[in-house]
């Protein structure tokens, strides 16, 4: 098997993934760094190619809120799950946890 | 002092799109120094150039950094892409079709045939770029516009066996595409060879020559018609790879006007002849008999295979 059809598959296998597990750990104001540290902590590296354009994304989409403010003198972007996002946590959550279920009885 | 992360985002800012520039630039930047810091925490000084280099290194080239923000863009979405595939390949066989059969009158009208050959072949070229381009952009408008294709949505595969304007396709009877390209450059080979452009005399031994008598001239343009008539006929089949009635009835027509040409040229006698080049007579009335014999031979050959698809196409109508 190609180690690039594998790399691909498994880009394709994180690549909604990363969304969920991004909009469950946003219920509380994080800027990227802290975001990053926090999912990595949990198990889940992401570099900060993937991080940042994805929260713009989320942003653009009105799932996320997001506010410069200072923090340590340093001047941070600080990001937040909307009302709407939180729905749509809610619903993708929902739908993972379905999708786990069916794949555990599947493997 | 300009560290390499400013040269770096300014290189950045270049590549964003105006409206995000600053906003991007700037918490990346915030990011990288925050990375830079804690890097300089580990080592216990500040970053030389070639360590900050590193650093930056490990992010990416300044445009697939920007890359990354820019909108998810196609000109073509995965929605409308199949039809517009399929819309391409049909445009561009219709316009080759056209452009062969162009092309062979060409070939036998033009007082420059290699010429008039040429200008075809490069307006074919210029042709199917513009056809290409249009349809491409009449499909990205298209996408733009989010215009579904309602027969796409309407579809009902309970009327699959109905075929295309109402004449039934034979499921499970379609036509290779290999084969079909096959044939046509078996028919293209064929009229050039008949109109004197493709010269096998090469393979003859070397200082025999021998051609055709004037007796081969009643054949000359009802061959001619026969192949541009395939052509087109493959045409068709290229566009719609699948069985017709109508189209094995066309089929069949044509290879009986083959056989017919075929029996006609075996009886007539005298269609070879020695070419200039012969100095021994005694050599030419060999190579002459041979050819003679290699002709009908193929003839032969060519008459039973037509006599068998006849039958093949005969068996498929009655069977429907």
């Amino acid at each position: 098997m190609p180690p690039e059809l594998i790399e691909n598959l498994r880009l394709e296998l994180r690549r909604g993934s990363l969304i969920l597990a991004v909009l469950t750990q946003l219920h509380e104001e994080h800027y990227g760094y802290t975001l990053r540290k926090s999912l990595a902590e949990r198990g889940l590296e992401i570099d900060e190619g993937t991080l940042y354009p994805l929260l713009r994304r989320l942003e653009s989409q009105g799932l996320l809120t997001s506010e410069w403010r200072e923090e340590d003198k340093r001047q941070k972007r600080f990001y937040k799950l909307s009302a709407e996002g939180q729905r749509v946590r809610d619903q993708l959550l929902e739908e993972w946890r379905a999708l786990s279920a069916a794949l555990d009885k599947l493997v | 002092m300009t560290s390499l992360v400013d040269y770096y985002l300014l290189q950045l800012k270049s590549y964003l799109p105006a409206k995000h520039r600053e906003d991007i630039a700037a918490e990346l930047g915030e990011t990288i120094r925050a990375a830079v810091e804690e890097r300089e925490r580990a080592l216990g000084h500040e970053l030389s150039d070639a360590e900050l280099g590193a650093v930056l290194k490990g992010y990416g080239h300044p445009l697939v950094v920007a890359g990354r923000y820019l909108p998810m863009q196609h000109l073509i979405g995965p929605g409308v892409f199949p039809v517009y595939w399929y819309a391409l390949q049909g445009v561009s066989i219709v316009i080759a079709v056209i452009g062969g059969i162009v092309a062979g009158i060409a070939l036998l009208t033009a007082a420059r045939p290699a010429q008039a050959a040429l200008q075809v072949v490069a307006d074919i070229f210029w042709t199917l770029l513009l056809a290409s381009a249009l349809v491409t952009l009449a499909f990205a408008v298209i996408d733009h516009a989010r215009v579904r294709f309602r027969s796409l949505d309407a579809f009902e595969p309970r009327k699959l066996h109905s075929g295309i304007l109402g004449v039934r396709a034979a499921p499970l009877s379609p036509i290779s595409r290999h084969d079909t390209i096959f044939e046509v450059a078996t028919t293209v080979i064929l009229l050039l060879w008949w109109i004197g452009w493709l010269d096998f005399r090469t393979i003859v031994p070397s200082g025999l020559s021998v051609q055709f008598t004037r007796g081969i001239d009643p054949f000359f343009w009802p061959v001619v018609g026969v192949c541009l008539l395939e052509l087109v006929r493959l045409g068709v089949d290229l566009i719609r790879p699948y069985r017709t009635p109508p189209r094995t009835l066309c089929r069949l027509c044509l290879n009986g006007i083959w056989l017919a040409l075929i029996v006609l040229l075996f009886r007539a006698d005298g269609l070879i002849e020695a070419g200039a080049a012969l100095v021994d007579p005694g050599q030419a009335e060999r190579a002459v008999w041979s050819m003679n014999l290699a002709f009908r031979v193929t003839l032969f050959v060519l008459g039973v295979v037509m006599a068998a698809l006849i039958a093949t196409d005969a068996v498929r109508l009655v069977r429907r």
